[in-house]
């Protein structure tokens, strides 16, 4: 009878806590209240940021942030340069967030575009899609992406165009099933029948009865995409100084752990709370759009 | 089950074939290695000199035919930037990074599987439910991030480990821990599924029905069955461990393949980087061949539809 009692105040609890957020779990609230506050962040860097982010002030250099200790001008405190951390990390944020969200588009663009039109092809070129899928599950992207960069260079826009290949073959591979679905449905062939180019089949009726899942995949793909950018900016060969972005300053950072560790560690405590709130907001929305595990 | 083998060993063998291909490729169209690794002011003579040395004057598919039958003879080119055979100077840092990533692999699947079964025997409670979480952190928190955390910790404010460097066995401990734990979150999130999937089968409520120990029926019915789909992923975490150690390997000074492969395309050595990708693809598929074939050993349904494939 307690139990009883006890689970359903806990319940009411939680109810209670769902409804302030307009019915959403907490975590999920807070996930997307941080995701706006990036998003403002990446808008408005150049107006939120204290100082310009390359501006220099040997004359005080490592300075420690505010809760330890710090001045009031420089939150965040100052890297070996003098200059100001806090205003290097929006302008990172809007970088890191840029370079993810445009990948994340040419990511998903690519796979949908090949998935289509292997299903809509078959024959030898869907097994030539097929291969190219297999090849570039077998590699991992990461190694993949160090090739290319040692070859052709690095600027930002190429990187964001090598990035944006991540994760293609899973999407392609997605894309390709739903449209072979899709084509099983009547009311694809009932549009056909009425005599729609492939082009219409495919951008006004399978793309929109497929977007959700597509979404979805998108938001799954992005917290790996911000990993891998992060990733090779850390390595010194992404984003390369003076732009900067989450990943280059961990990178550069990391030499003054012992001494100055808020340089590395706050940027490092974006990433993390950025792909967690993108992993956290993609779980739920798979939950909720897929009607098997509601 | 010959034939379920063969045709895998075919895939694989194609794979490998694009691969080099495609590195061939991406070699050739990003232009004139020549101009990339001489000087813009080179003269003309020196750069034909230059072109004649490494067969860039011949057409693309003679070329093609050089490279392809000189990996065949174990000729991956020589590093560009002091002209010892590329594929020696990628073997000799093998032995390092192995020393990491295979006590990670099996670090990985102890915490991962562990962590799985006892959060799906222990479903929807307190303990899953923490367990999950953690998990969705391990794999949301980067590498770098883990290794910068663990010295921060465990060097720097402790000072019980090195900060990096394979000196002493302290040295390896970090490192080791930074590879594993991120895939030990995908494996232990995956273990959970498939022992709850298998949980709800039938052949699981007879065996308990038949009065079988729970301990006899987790052991021999559930893992059993739950480990088939955990060992498709067992390729997946190949490749993420050994994209794992460029990370660990540039945070720890770790003096493996990985720091190789940065210093590498640092210094544009085309022919050290190609032999990395090439060989990170050969163990690639080497993984995923092996998991493919170890279904069939590890899941008998799956060799009667080998031998029926065969006979039909």
């Amino acid at each position: 009878m307690t139990d009883v009692l006890h689970g359903t105040r806990t319940e009411s609890r939680r109810a209670k806590a769902r409804r302030a957020f307009g019915g959403l779990p907490v975590s999920v609230a807070v996930s997307i209240g941080w995701l706006m506050a990036m998003i403002v962040v990446a808008l408005l860097a150049d107006t939120l940021s204290p100082d310009d982010y390359r501006a220099l002030d040997l004359r005080d250099r490592l300075a420690p942030p505010l809760f330890l200790g710090g001045g009031v001008d420089h939150a965040l405190g100052t890297d070996e340069l003098g200059r100001d951390v806090l205003s290097r990390l929006l302008v990172s944020i809007r970088i890191s967030l840029t370079v993810a969200f445009l990948a994340t588009l040419l990511s998903t663009l690519i796979g949908v575009t090949i998935g289509f039109l292997a299903a809509h092809f078959r024959g030898w070129f869907e097994q030539l899609v097929l291969m190219l899928i297999d090849l570039q599950a077998a590699l991992p992207f990461m190694f993949l992406a160090l090739f290319v960069l040692a070859f052709f260079g690095n600027s930002l826009p190429l990187f964001t165009i090598l990035v944006g290949f991540y994760g293609w073959e899973r999407t392609a591979r997605l894309a390709r099933g739903l449209a072979l679905a899709a084509d099983g449905q009547t009311y694809i062939a009932a549009v056909r029948q009425i005599g729609a180019s492939p082009w219409r089949v495919y951008l006004v009726h399978v793309l929109p009865n497929t977007a959700s899942t597509l979404v979805v995949a998108m938001t799954l793909n992005f917290p790996e995409i911000i990993l891998l950018e992060s990733g090779l900016s850390f390595l010194g060969i992404g984003v390369q100084p003076p732009l900067t972005s989450l990943g280059n300053m961990v990178g550069y950072g990391r030499q003054y752990l012992s001494s100055a560790a808020w340089i590395p560690l706050a940027p490092s405590a974006v990433i993390v709370l950025t792909t967690l709130s993108v992993s956290i907001v993609g779980d739920w929305l798979r939950d909720r759009l897929n009607p098997e595990r509601r | 089950m010959m034939l379920y083998v063969t045709s895998r060993l075919l895939r694989a063998l194609l794979t490998l074939w694009l691969l080099v291909s495609v590195t061939f490729l991406v070699m050739r169209i990003t232009g004139d290695p020549a101009l990339l690794i001489m000087s813009v002011e080179a003269s003309p003579e020196a750069v034909a000199a230059f072109e004649r040395f490494w067969g860039l004057d011949q057409h693309l598919w003679q070329q093609y035919g050089r490279y392809v039958g000189g990996l065949m003879h174990g000729d991956f080119g020589v590093s560009m930037r002091d002209g010892q055979p590329a594929l020696d100077l990628v073997l000799s840092r093998v032995p390092a990074t192995l020393s990491l990533t295979v006590p990670a692999l099996v670090l990985t699947l102890l915490i991962g599987m562990s962590a799985g079964t006892y959060a799906a025997l222990n479903r929807d409670t307190m303990a899953d439910r923490l367990t999950m979480a953690s998990s969705v952190l391990g794999y949301t928190v980067p590498s770098f991030v883990l290794a910068l955390v663990l010295v921060l910790v465990f060097a720097v404010t402790l000072r019980w480990l090195p900060s990096g460097g394979a000196e002493t066995w302290r040295g390896y401990i970090m490192p080791i821990i930074t590879l594993a734990l991120p895939s030990a979150a995908v494996v232990a999130r995956f273990t959970r599924s498939a022992m709850i999937e298998v949980l709800g089968q039938p052949f699981v409520r007879t065996a308990m029905g038949k009065g079988v120990a729970w301990r006899r029926v987790v052991s021999h019915h559930v893992l059993r069955n739950a480990a088939i789909p955990v060992v498709t992923i067992v390729g997946f975490m190949v490749g993420s461990l050994m994209a794992g150690t460029v990370i660990v390997e540039t945070v720890f000074a770790w003096p493996g393949v990985g720091q190789l492969l940065i210093s590498a395309v640092g210094n544009r050595d085309f022919a050290i980087v190609q032999t990395i990708l090439l060989f990170v693809g050969l163990c690639m598929v080497i993984a995923n061949l092996a998991v493919d074939v170890s279904y069939g050993w590890i899941d008998p349904r799956m060799r009667g539809r080998a031998s029926e494939a065969r006979t039909g």
